[in-house]
Formats: structure tokens, C-alpha cells, sequence
């Protein structure tokens, strides 16, 4: 068979999922599956308020329970700290809690029932500290410590100027000032946290869910004092992750059990504890303040973004630099100032999350676009057409575009496809009002701002005369998206073989190298062209006892910004997405259903076209809850949505029927067989998108996500506020 | 989830097998709030399914509920033509945030027990003017309004071990016409407002106004009200304490919405 005709059957084509028969027959073992009565059951204790020092912890009447194995203290953590980038996350509380789902002991017992009633009995006298819920009242220079090691609750400040925003100001047809504010977002994930630990010989083995294999080794070998090799990890079936595993959660619990007992453990959360133990996605305030000229060219974006960060650092310095970054949307603007601050509360930490930032940043970005179009009389699309990025495009940090930019094609793509498939706009009845928005995103790929991105492979070829068998190694996280069949994939066709002849080994930290993190939409840009590197150097060795080849590729470099002006070259690739969504609003009520979606998407090459339309889609679902129902609160660091009975996901009956998936394939010239990233992309212009319709629908705009009932109607009620005093 | 604390499952064929109630006794209906989270206090489940009370009895004075009925058999019902109401029993049914595995074991009793406001057949008793028995332990049977069943979010009547054996919904408020709307933030999800109309061949008008406020509250009016008359008269009935609040609506967006709904069905009875 000629490789071409390999590459069309493999590359492009929708090859079934090999695990999706497991997975909905439940023959599929996830974490929770491989817990054994015999193991040691663990049950953490949690601090339950949000802000307090401890003054004591009394374990002995735990300890005295019946089945009861150990308690484990912050004593009992050699090295009590860890973090994807600062170290400031405690295993186990030492000296203070700083958020309700802070842990403080953690109780190994024979059996589930054990546990649980002497965590129980473990007693921790507390003194209550002020609490910091507000990010405003976190960054006034009298407000309490969150860390008391700081000099105050400012965990970072991004900084980005281009131009003169000022004068942009001063000279501009129209000027635009808005105020914007986001909420947390839960990822939902459908298998709570879960794992299990245990030795094989001398390794301590971990087996769980996560996102990072080899970072997730790291940290435990850390916080235990061991040498990286003598702890392993393993993935069990992962439902689902979208960020949210990237940091470490119950993983470094089992392995301190499993370490100081020496036998095997297990731990699994329930989905309260799941909500109130992991990091959230960030909240963010944003003011913006936007100009353009008459001529329909937009001349300055000035944007403050205050993030609230909760306890915790995670990855929020990373987030906040992609939001500040993206703050002035797909756009080349000559005038730019944009200030980011994430600040520590005493909320749940926030991290990782499905967009990184950028679904709050363009929710304002795209919102102000679309005011400016309005405000100019001009039609959004064109509005956008005049201003957006392209090829050589200098960004906010004042550095040209990585090749291959195609948001414009992606708009006009969005616009054609809008005028086919959207007829309706406008009343259906006096109360029931209908609209359509658009918006339009750019997610990086990748890691940024000078953290190398490198992704290693192994390809191994046996046979004499022809391939008979192919091992394929890396180390990359099977989330549910798809990742490991289009490893598969691209190692088939890069050999020429068919795909059942590859046999991969993905899921051990121990036999599979280091691919890096299953996040930033980059591992089948980053993964799989290792993948097919190394098999493109496996192959020139064949045939030959020693056809194995191990490559590391390594991304075009990034660097970090500038202090003062933000300046540098902040990401090397980019997917670029344009949406349009219909809406009916209740302008009684208030409720606001998603008619119906189509979302646009450059990902240079769709290996697998059925997974890529599968992750548009979930991320579309995802969105939609960001957007309407997801309203996760706190108040004064309490979590009060910590149900899914109470914080409300949508479910298939929210999800409109029309969803249109738009896949477009302009090859990136750097990606395996061409393709980009796609993942996150669909989430990030949604918000606005929906923002930009109801507005259509009802004159109304609306600035706080998610856009509730309330919310909509009090829009609604202030713009027929001002229509009168107008009137 | 596992109920860890059980040690005891009793399956009585008669309610009177279980004579003495104490502490770490529960009644298993269908389970939907027993086994969804841990119930440290429980020792001793006391299964009714036993009991084989029959699910539905449909007679001309009415419709006899057992408490066990689940909310499949009560959905598959058909009322007979005469009775106008008789769609207020799916309505109700389809109110619910209920995957497929609560829908088929999740009973009508349990529901009304749980006396949450968003319980939707707490709504339909109401609403149809059910009348309720109930077995105390230690006693003979008592019969309670479905009005004033539910006395607060999660607070009822009910003494400690006092069963509720059935709810008969009468013919003449079966046969009156009603309205019904009703609001959630998601498709088939929890309700923020529950409202239902009926009104009798006569003209007399009843409002009952549920998951807006912490228990059910019901409007009567001789005739068909104004719109002023029906806003004074929800006033009247809802001190601000009494509009719940949670996540799915603030007690002023839920008075809206009770403004909102009972216009229309003011304005839908009278038609």
C-alpha cells in the first residue's frame, strides 16, 4: 500500500476509539476500580473553615478507634510543600489552614468505615483568622495575609504597553468603557478523585488520574525526599480532566500512606470532597476601556484583569500572563495597556482550567468588539475583518505572529457559514426575543513565556524483512480525548502499517518517556510529532537488530515578557476559532436557551475527524455551562455549590440540537501531517458569543458570566431605563 | 453509595410489624435520598416495598396515591377525560432533576417526605387539594390538608416513625381546570417556581405557589381575581422571609417570577 493512500486511511479519517466499547460498558477500570478491601483506606481530614491557625492537632482518640492504622500529620511529610510552580501548597496543614478544603490529617485504617469515623475523632483546635474573600480587599496593603511569608496578598502583575493609549484616547471617534466579571468554573469531571498506592519491588508505585505523568513524579519524589526513579506513576482510565489534574491532588496522600506503611492504599473522594479539595478555574474583574475611529479601525485597548487566585499559587502566574496577553482579543491594535493581578484569597485555589484564561479575557475582549461595531454603525464581522490578525501581525507584546495565521479565514468561514445556516433573528413573540452573536478567539499552543516545550518518543520496530510489530513509547495522558489512538495514528502512517500493529505504552512514568502534559491543546501537536519523528528515524534503521529510536522534539523557543512593557514572544503556536450562536431569550424571566452553534476551528490537520468534532462538541457543552448555568459561589470562603444538585451543569436536553462543527485544515507547517491544537478553542469566544446575541435579541448587554436569569433581566431593565430617559 | 452505618435491613409485610421507632430508623422507600449521601445516624433500613401497597386506585371520588407509588407508574397513568387536572400529574412528574434510575425507583411518598420547596409532588398534592394519611407509631391513622403537610424547606408533620401511608387527590379538584408553569435554570432541573392554577366550574379561583418559597403557599379566591387583587393577595401571603433562596434564584428574582406566572395563569383561567 502506497503511503499516500496509508495517510488518507489513517490520517483524517474518523478510526473508531479502541477503548470506547470499555468505557460505556463500564468494563473500563478507572482509579476507583482498582481499589481492594485489602488495602489501606484512607480518609482525609479536611479543615473546613477557610482562614485559622492551628493551634493543635489530637489524633489519639483516632488512633484508638478500631482498624485504625496511622494518622498522618504535617510531621509525618518530609518535605511538606509542593506546586506545579511555587511550592506553597502544604500536603498536610502545619501551621495554618488557608482554604475550607485544606487538609489537615489524613487517617489510614483496615476498612472504609474505620476511617471515616476516626477522621471523625481527630480533633484540631483552631484560632479563627480574618478571612479574605474579596480579590479588592485582598490587595489593600492592610488586608490580612493569606501567606504570611509575603509581603502582601499580590501573587503576580503582568504588565503589557504598546503605544499611547492616551493619546489613542484623546484622538479616537468613539471611546467605550465597561466593566466585566467572571466566575468560578468546577471541571466537573465525571470520575472523582481516586487512586490507589502500592510497591513493586523498591518503586513506589502510584496509580491514579492526572495529566503529567512525569511532573506528577517529580513532586511526590520531592515531597517524600526520594530519588525520581524509585517512584513510579501510572494511569488507570481517566474520565475526564480538563485542567483540573494537572495539579497534584490525591496522589501525594496515597503515596505518604503507602511510603510510611508499606503496604497497599487506597483513597477515593466522594464529589463534595472533589469540589472542595481541587482548584477551580480563576474569577476574574475586568475593566476595559476600548477606542476606535469611524474608518472601523480599532486604536487602543486598555484592560485591567484582577484574577482571584484563592490560597494557592497552582499555575496562576500562568493563567493571568495568558489572559493579559489575550486581553486585546485576535486583534493587531497599535495602541495597547493592559495590567493583570492575581491575588491570594481565601477561596478555593484556582488553576488550570479548559482555555487558561482566556475564556474570561475574550469575554470582555470580544464584547468590546462588538460595542464598537454597534457604537460605529457598522456590521460585527466586517468591524472584525478590518481589524484582525495576519500574517506578520504584531501582537500586544509587539512581536510578529508565529506563521500560519488564519484567523481571517476562519472569520469569513464563520460569516459564509452563518448566512446558510442562520435565517432567524429577531421577535418571536413580545416576551420570547431571538438573536444571533458571534465572536471569535485565539488560544495559544503550547507551553509559554520561555518555559521549553519538548515532548520525547520512543519507536521500536521488530520484524525481519517487514515490520511485524511496532512499540510505541510516550509518556502522554489519555484524558478521554482521544490522545493515544492518534499517537497510533500518526505512527501507523508516518511506517506505513496498519494500526493494529502498533502497540503503545503510554501510561507508566517508568516505560514511557516524557511527553509533557496533556493540556494546552499540545499533545498532538507537541506528542505527536515526536511520534513521528521517532518513527521517521526508527525507519531509517530498518531493517536492523537496534530499529528504535528515541526523539525529543522541541518547540520553536518562547521568552518571557518584558517587566515594563510586556514585550516578547509569548507563544509559538496558536489555534484560531470563530463562533456564532442563535439565542431566545425569556425577556419575562430572564432564561436565555443556545438555539443553536457553529464553531469554526483551524486545526491545521484532523488526524482523527471524529475526535475533533468530539472535542468541539464537549468543549461546546462545557461552554454553555460557563456561560448560563455553571454559578458556583462562595461566600467568605465557603463553597455553597458543592452538589451538582445545587451547582448545575448542563445536560444533553440543555445542549442545543444545532451544533455545527466546522472543522478547517490550513496546514501548520510545523505539526505532525500539518495539525494544531483544538481542545480549548471552543470555549474561548463563547461567552461572548452569547453575550454579543442577547444583546441582538434584547438591546441588552449583559458583562457578568454566567449570564443568569437575573442577571439578564436586570440588563434588560437598565437599558429600558436608559431607552426612556433617552425617549 | 454504600450505607456504611446499616447493620439491619427489615422487610415488614405490615407497617404495624414495626411497633417501636428509636433513634437510627429509616424508612426505604426508593431510596433516592438515603443512598445519596452518607446517613451516619441510620442503623436499620425498614424496606416498604414489602408492603405491596398498591401503587394507583382510581375510583369516582378520586385517586388514591400509595406512598410507594413510583413516579414512573404515577407518569404512565391515564386519568379518565372528566378529570381536567388529570396533565398536572405528568407536569409534575416531568419536574423533576431525575435521571432514568430515579425516575423508575423514586416514589411519590419519598418525595413529599423530603419536603424540599422544588418538590414537584409536593406541588401536586397541593395544588389538587390532596388530603393525606398518616400512620404514627403509636396511634390510630390521621388524616392532614396536603396544605399543611409542609411546614419549611425540609420540615414536615411527620412525627418520629409516622409513616405516610397514602395521598388521595379528590374527583372535584381533579375535574376543575388548571394552569401550570413553571421555571428552572436547566431543562428538566430543579424548580425555581412552581405555580399552579385551578379553577372550578363556579368560577372560584385557588393559586398554589411552590419552590418560590420555603413551603407551599395556596391563594383562594371567590371569582376570578384582578391583576391587582392577585398581586396584593401574594403580598399578603409571602412575608420576605418566606421566599427561598438558594442558587436557583434570590428570593426577589422568585417573587418576579411568582408575579410573572401568576398573571398568566390568572389570565389563562379566565379565558
Amino acid at each position: 500500500m502506497s503511503q499516500a493512500r496509508r495517510d488518507s486511511e489513517l490520517i483524517g479519517a474518523a478510526v473508531p476509539r479502541p477503548d470506547a466499547l470499555g468505557k460505556v460498558t463500564g468494563a473500563a477500570k478507572y482509579p476507583a476500580d482498582l481499589v481492594r478491601a485489602d488495602m489501606v483506606q484512607l480518609k482525609a481530614v479536611f479543615a473546613n473553615r477557610a482562614h485559622a491557625r492551628i493551634l493543635s492537632v489530637e489524633t489519639s482518640a483516632a488512633l484508638a478507634h478500631p482498624g485504625v492504622l496511622a494518622v498522618f500529620t504535617a510531621a509525618d511529610v518530609p518535605y511538606n510543600r509542593f506546586g506545579l510552580i511555587d511550592d506553597d501548597q502544604p500536603l498536610l496543614c502545619d501551621d495554618k489552614v488557608r482554604f475550607v478544603g485544606d487538609r489537615v490529617a489524613l487517617v489510614a485504617a483496615e476498612t472504609v468505615e474505620a476511617a471515616e469515623a476516626a477522621a471523625k475523632l481527630v480533633h484540631v483546635e483552631y484560632e479563627d483568622l480574618p478571612i479574605v474573600s474579596e480579590v479588592r480587599a485582598a490587595m489593600a496593603s492592610d488586608a490580612p495575609l493569606v501567606h504570611a511569608d509575603r509581603e502582601n496578598n499580590v501573587l503576580g502583575h503582568i504588565r503589557i504597553r504598546k503605544g499611547d493609549v492616551e493619546a489613542a484616547f484623546a484622538s479616537a471617534d468613539v471611546v467605550i468603557e465597561e466593566e466585566f466579571s467572571t466566575s468560578w468554573q468546577e471541571h466537573a469531571y465525571l470520575q472523582p478523585d481516586a487512586g490507589i498506592a502500592y510497591y513493586e519491588g523498591e518503586k513506589l508505585v502510584v496509580e491514579t488520574a492526572g495529566q503529567w505523568l512525569h511532573e506528577d513524579r517529580r513532586q511526590i519524589a520531592k515531597m517524600l525526599q526520594l530519588a525520581e526513579d524509585d517512584v513510579v506513576i501510572r494511569y488507570a482510565k481517566i474520565g475526564g480532566a480538563f485542567g483540573g489534574r494537572e495539579d497534584l491532588i490525591v496522589q501525594p496522600l496515597l503515596a505518604l500512606a503507602t511510603w510510611k506503611l508499606k503496604r497497599p492504599s487506597a483513597l477515593v473522594w466522594n464529589r463534595e470532597e472533589s469540589i472542595v479539595g481541587h482548584q477551580k478555574r480563576h474569577p476574574y474583574f475586568i475593566r476595559s476601556k476600548w477606542a476606535a475611529n469611524k474608518d472601523g479601525k480599532i486604536v487602543a485597548a486598555q484592560t485591567e484583569l484582577l484574577a482571584d487566585g484563592g490560597a494557592y499559587a497552582s499555575t496562576s502566574i500562568e493563567v493571568l500572563k495568558g489572559a493579559t496577553v489575550g486581553a486585546s482579543g485576535t486583534y493587531e491594535i497599535e495602541n495597547v495597556a493592559s495590567d493583570g493581578y492575581v491575588v491570594y484569597t481565601n477561596n478555593v485555589p484556582c488553576g488550570a482550567f479548559r482555555g487558561f484564561g482566556l475564556p474570561q479575557a475574550q469575554f470582555a475582549a470580544e464584547s468590546m468588539v462588538t460595542r464598537l461595531a454597534v457604537s460605529l454603525g457598522m456590521d460585527p464581522i466586517e468591524f472584525r475583518k478590518r481589524n484582525m490578525y495576519r500574517e506578520g501581525s504584531l501582537t500586544a507584546t509587539q512581536t510578529p505572529l508565529p506563521q500560519g495565521v488564519s484567523a481571517l479565514s476562519v472569520l469569513e468561514r464563520c460569516s459564509a457559514e452563518m448566512e446558510a445556516r442562520f435565517r432567524t433573528n429577531g421577535t418571536v413573540s413580545p416576551v420570547f426575543k431571538r438573536g444571533v452573536g458571534m465572536a471569535s478567539g485565539i488560544k495559544n499552543v503550547g507551553y509559554s513565556f520561555g518555559f521549553p516545550d519538548q515532548a520525547t518518543a520512543t519507536v521500536e520496530l521488530y520484524g525481519e524483512k517487514e515490520i511485524d510489530r511496532v512499540v510505541l513509547r510516550i509518556g502522554a495522558a489519555e484524558c478521554g480525548q482521544g490522545a493515544h489512538l492518534v499517537m497510533r495514528q500518526v505512527c501507523a502512517a508516518t511506517l506505513d502499517l496498519p494500526l493494529e500493529r502498533i502497540e503503545l505504552i503510554a501510561e507508566d512514568s517508568h516505560e514511557s518517556p516524557n511527553a509533557g502534559s496533556a493540556s494546552a491543546s499540545r499533545m498532538t501537536f507537541m506528542g505527536g510529532r515526536a511520534v513521528k519523528d521517532a518513527a521517521t528515524a526508527a525507519l531509517a534503521k530498518f531493517p536492523g537488530s537496534d530499529a528504535k529510536a528515541t526523539v525529543q522534539f522541541r518547540s520553536a523557543e518562547t521568552t518571557p515578557l518584558e517587566p515594563e512593557t510586556g514585550k516578547g514572544f509569548p507563544h509559538f503556536n496558536y489555534g484560531y476559532v470563530s463562533q456564532a450562536v442563535e439565542v431566545e431569550v425569556d425577556t419575562a424571566t430572564g432564561l436565555v436557551r443556545v438555539l443553536r452553534i457553529i464553531s469554526v476551528h483551524d486545526v491545521g490537520r484532523a488526524i482523527n475527524k471524529q475526535q475533533v468534532e468530539g472535542q468541539i462538541e464537549g468543549c461546546l457543552a462545557q461552554a454553555v455551562g460557563y456561560a448560563l448555568t455553571e454559578n458556583f459561589q462562595c461566600r467568605d470562603g465557603r463553597i455553597l455549590t458543592p452538589h451538582f444538585s445545587n451547582y448545575l451543569l448542563p445536560t444533553t436536553l440543555d445542549m442545543p440540537t444545532d451544533v455545527y462543527p466546522v472543522i478547517m485544515e490550513l496546514a501548520d507547517p510545523n505539526g505532525p501531517f500539518g495539525a494544531r491544537g483544538v481542545a480549548e478553542m471552543a470555549l474561548v469566544p463563547f461567552a461572548a458569543a452569547v453575550a454579543n446575541a442577547i444583546h441582538a435579541a434584547t438591546g441588552a448587554w449583559v458583562t457578568q458570566v454566567p449570564f443568569t436569569p437575573e442577571r439578564v433581566l436586570a440588563a434588560i431593565a437598565k437599558t429600558r431605563s436608559v431607552e426612556a430617559v433617552t425617549a | 453509595m454504600n450505607l456504611n452505618t446499616v447493620k439491619d435491613l427489615k422487610r415488614p409485610k405490615s407497617a404495624d410489624e414495626i411497633r417501636q421507632w428509636r433513634d437510627g430508623y429509616a424508612w426505604l422507600a426508593g431510596g433516592t435520598w438515603l443512598f445519596s449521601e452518607q446517613q451516619v445516624h441510620v442503623d436499620t433500613l425498614i424496606d416498604l416495598h414489602t408492603l405491596k401497597w398498591p401503587a394507583l386506585t382510581a375510583g369516582k371520588d378520586g385517586l388514591e396515591i400509595a406512598a410507594t407509588c413510583r413516579i414512573a407508574e404515577l407518569y404512565d397513568f391515564k386519568p379518565p377525560k372528566e378529570w381536567r387536572s388529570g396533565p398536572v400529574i405528568g407536569e409534575c412528574c416531568r419536574s423533576f432533576l431525575s435521571s432514568f434510575k430515579i425516575w423508575n425507583e423514586a416514589t411519590v411518598g419519598g418525595n413529599l417526605c423530603m419536603s424540599l420547596p422544588a418538590s414537584p409532588m409536593v406541588s401536586l398534592v397541593v395544588a389538587l387539594e390532596g388530603i393525606l394519611t398518616l400512620w404514627p407509631r403509636d396511634g390510630a391513622p390521621r388524616e392532614v390538608l396536603a396544605t399543611n403537610f409542609v411546614t419549611g424547606n425540609h420540615q414536615n408533620v411527620l412525627a418520629p416513625g409516622e409513616l405516610l401511608r397514602s395521598i388521595r387527590l379528590p374527583a372535584e379538584a381533579l375535574s376543575k381546570n388548571f394552569a401550570f408553569r413553571r421555571s428552572s435554570l436547566t431543562h428538566l432541573g430543579r424548580s425555581a417556581v412552581l405555580l399552579i392554577g385551578t379553577r372550578a366550574p363556579a368560577g372560584d379561583v385557588i393559586l398554589t405557589v411552590t419552590a418560590a418559597t420555603a413551603h407551599p403557599v395556596q391563594l383562594r379566591f371567590k371569582g376570578s381575581p384582578s391583576e391587582a387583587e392577585l398581586r396584593d393577595a401574594i403580598d399578603s401571603a409571602v412575608p420576605d422571609s418566606l421566599w427561598f433562596d438558594d442558587v436557583h434564584g434570590s428570593p426577589a428574582h422568585r417573587r418576579h417570577l411568582t408575579y410573572h406566572f401568576g398573571e398568566e395563569i390568572r389570565k389563562e383561567l379566565e379565558a
